[in-house]
């Protein structure tokens, strides 16, 4: 209470400023409220019901013709406490947290020292997402933005990173030239809890950590995966060496988009530089040995370093129509630098280190082709066939999947039914390599500028494939949304 | 006697003239295409109604640029959860395409989509085209009312439309069309569309309210033309991706 005019005379002065501002600018303030809530279906699974409610500012002003600055700003807050301690109950802070986020923040320059009929070039600066790639959500040929998997299942999401980028355009837009760099690597922002799953070693988030190649005939080993507080993750120090960088070149011809592209970034997904553990001998039969095998070594994995191995993308992206079908491709060759594990493994008999490949230094590619019809009648087909998930990072480990969206909407696009399949196949695995996902949704508009959305998702999967990763998200969902 | 010669040669040549003034279907096109699009460029925004069968009403608004008789630009202003989207069409050697902000991306409207409606409106991307009517349709045949050239037309083969015959309706005074039935291909009536409140536009003359009425889903739209400039000198380069995905 004793806050209240504080609050009132900030607020007051607030929108004093922002008024004044939006009429000597032309600013332009445009906002979402929205709540969701996930209620979990299988009970004991991951959560049971997850609420996140949001309020989203977008701001833009244009203080010269050519000058536009664009802000996009975020407060949320869901139904996860930070409480630990009896204290903790006094802060409101704490009982109900709240984040404030940056998603945009940058300025755009059109015509910047280059603007006749030959050659325009544009800057954009500050915090931006690239959008590189044509395909629908899966782009591996945009390894410069990091995901954003908050929600597991927003797989088009991604976080901006701070940059510049300079496009120059050519003649009528004949060729566009475009350069990127970022002076810091910003990681992807994953659902961890749902992939470390039991055991971590053998997650998605570590799939070149084998240990098989410490086995010996002699001795029966026994491993007791580190729990997720023993996962360490080293962020990349913003410094020259660390830098992130692109350029892609992009023109029209025969009615198709041709894009080439070539970047040099990081892997979304950390994979293990060293491994420290602490190794027991035990006699056969002791806990977690087996019976009547050889001398039994347990060895409990204390620290795990991560870190992001770096990669080059040379990519290509196609987008255009065949006939009344729209089609589009993306290849993505990936030149990842190797990356070794250091393992080392302490015991009463001393320490021993041994060295396995994390990520082999051999290219590989990952591509979607894609294509979307429209039925007559309204109803919106479109097919992405997936070579490489982005957990994927070697080219002997690349799945297969197929994903299909359907669409149609009715009421003037007020009421829209979607629904959308997944398959995955592991060819190596046959049978057992298949996966799948549904997610149906149904959204109505009943008045301009809001919307009610309520839809199903549900994953299953062999061991080992990437969508049985979701199996643990089984999920009725509701989100009420308004733009303003 | 010398009145009544007189009158009779005033008739005869009347009559003898008259079929030579008389213009042809294509000529009346031609003069349609030349008043519609006389104006070297326009700005426009514009408020949209839209009204279902049961009368509840929404609203859109957007801005609207035009250069000569092919390039368009459509940028939606209100209401916030479709603003932002804008189109481009390029005109005769260039493609249409959508700028969709929330995934930052142009895209290519793809033959699949071209006749469907344009943002929940009635306008499918089709009507959007800003091609002459020569361009895209053949006359059939003419009929004429006191105040009107009326049209029969029929697409052109090669162009990839959902309509059948189209009747447009041509005023004698300006050439200018205030009514336009759309049937479908199998000769069904379709769309409506209906032009009013005609008035000068710097030297030309513009129609401020337009109607298009979907008669089979009993669906409508209308635009009311709030502000209009023409001939403000917009650049070719202003039709281009790089403008359609300027913030």
């Amino acid at each position: 209470m004793t806050h209240a005019p504080r609050w009132a005379a900030l607020s007051a002065f607030g929108l004093l400023a922002v008024a004044s501002l939006q009429a000597r600018a032309g600013m332009e303030l445009n906002g979402v409220v929205a709540t969701e809530n996930y209620i979990g279906v299988r009970h004991g699974d991951f959560y049971n019901f997850r609420n996140a409610n949001w309020f989203q500012l977008r701001i833009k002003a244009n203080p010269a013709e050519e000058v536009a600055a664009i802000a996009n700003l975020e407060l949320r807050n869901t139904n996860f406490t930070d409480v630990r301690l009896v204290d903790d109950l006094w802060d409101r802070g704490t009982v109900e947290p709240v984040s404030w986020r940056v998603n945009e923040a940058y300025v755009d320059y059109y015509g910047f020292l280059l603007d006749n009929d030959w050659v325009k070039l544009d800057l954009r600066a500050g915090k931006q997402v690239l959008g590189w790639g044509e395909a629908d959500g899966f782009n591996p040929t945009n390894p410069l933005d990091a995901l954003d998997l908050e929600n597991p299942l927003e797989f088009k999401a991604r976080v901006g990173n701070v940059g510049l980028k300079a496009a120059l355009t050519l003649g009528d837009e004949w060729v566009t030239l475009e350069g990127v760099v970022a002076p810091r690597y910003l990681p992807s922002v994953l659902p961890v809890d749902l992939f470390l799953g039991e055991d971590p070693l053998q997650s998605p988030l570590m799939p070149a950590f084998d240990l098989s190649a410490l086995e010996d005939p002699n001795l029966s080993l026994v491993l007791l995966p580190p729990g997720a507080e023993q996962l360490r993750t080293l962020t990349p120090a913003t410094q020259v060496d660390n830098l992130l960088g692109g350029a892609r070149v992009r023109w029209t011809l025969w009615d198709f988009e041709w894009t080439v592209s070539y970047a040099h970034a990081r892997e979304p997904v950390p994979s293990p530089r060293a491994v420290a553990g602490t190794a027991t001998f035990r006699n056969p039969g002791d806990e977690g040995c087996p019976a009547g095998g050889p001398t039994c070594v347990v060895v409990a994995v204390d620290d795990v370093e991560l870190a992001y191995p770096k990669i080059d993308v040379v990519g290509f992206n196609l987008r255009g129509a065949l006939g009344d079908v729209g089609v589009w491709a993306e290849v993505a060759l990936i030149l990842p630098e190797g990356e070794e594990t250091r393992i080392t493994v302490a015991s009463a008999l001393g320490s021993r280190t041994q060295t396995l490949t994390a990520v082999e230094d051999e290219p590989y590619t990952k591509w979607v082709l894609g294509a979307e019809y429209t039925i007559p009648g309204g109803y919106y087909l479109n097919l992405q066939w997936i070579h490489g998930f982005f957990v994927e990072m070697t080219g002997h480990r690349l799945h297969d999947y197929l994903f299909v969206s359907f669409r149609k909407a009715v009421l003037n696009d007020r009421l829209r039914f979607e629904l959308n399949l997944g398959g995955e196949l592991d060819t190596t695995q046959g049978r057992d390599g298949l996966a799948g996902l549904l997610n149906a949704l149904i959204s109505y508009k009943p008045f301009d500028g809001s919307e009610v959305a309520i839809g199903y998702l549900m994953a299953r999967g062999e061991d080992g494939t990437s969508l049985q990763l979701f199996e643990a998200l089984d999920q009725l969902f509701l989100r009420f949304r308004a733009d303003f | 006697m010398v009145r009544v010669g007189g009158m009779a040669l005033v008739a005869a040549l009347w009559l003898l003239s008259g079929p030579a003034l008389a213009l042809s279907g294509d000529e009346v096109l031609a003069k349609v295409d030349q008043a519609e699009f006389s104006a070297k460029d326009s700005t426009a925004t514009v408020r949209m109604e839209l009204e279902d069968a049961d009368g509840a009403k929404s609203y859109r608004k957007m801005e609207m640029y035009q250069q000569g008789t092919s390039k368009r630009l459509i940028r939606f202003l209100e209401p916030a959860d479709v603003k932002g989207m804008a189109f481009l069409d390029e005109g005769t050697d260039g493609g249409m395409y959508l700028w969709l902000p929330a995934l930052q991306k142009v895209r290519l409207v793809a033959g699949h989509v071209k006749n469907d409606n344009f943002a929940g409106t009635d306008f499918s991307y089709e009507d959007l085209s800003s091609d002459t009517f020569a361009s895209r349709l053949t006359v059939q045949g003419m009929t004429e009312d006191a105040e009107h050239h009326v049209l029969a037309l029929q697409p052109k083969p090669d162009k990839d439309s959902d309509y059948g015959p189209v009747k447009l309706f041509v005023r004698k005074a300006d050439f200018l069309f205030d009514r336009i039935e759309f049937s479908d291909k199998s000769g069904k009536p379709w769309k409506v569309m209906t032009r009013s409140d005609f008035r000068p536009a710097g030297k030309y003359t513009q129609s401020y309210l337009m109607e298009i009425k979907d008669v089979k889903k009993n669906h409508a739209t209308r635009n009311f033309v709030e502000k209009l400039q023409v001939d403000t000198g917009l650049k070719d380069s202003f039709f281009s991706k790089r403008q359609l995905k300027r913030n």
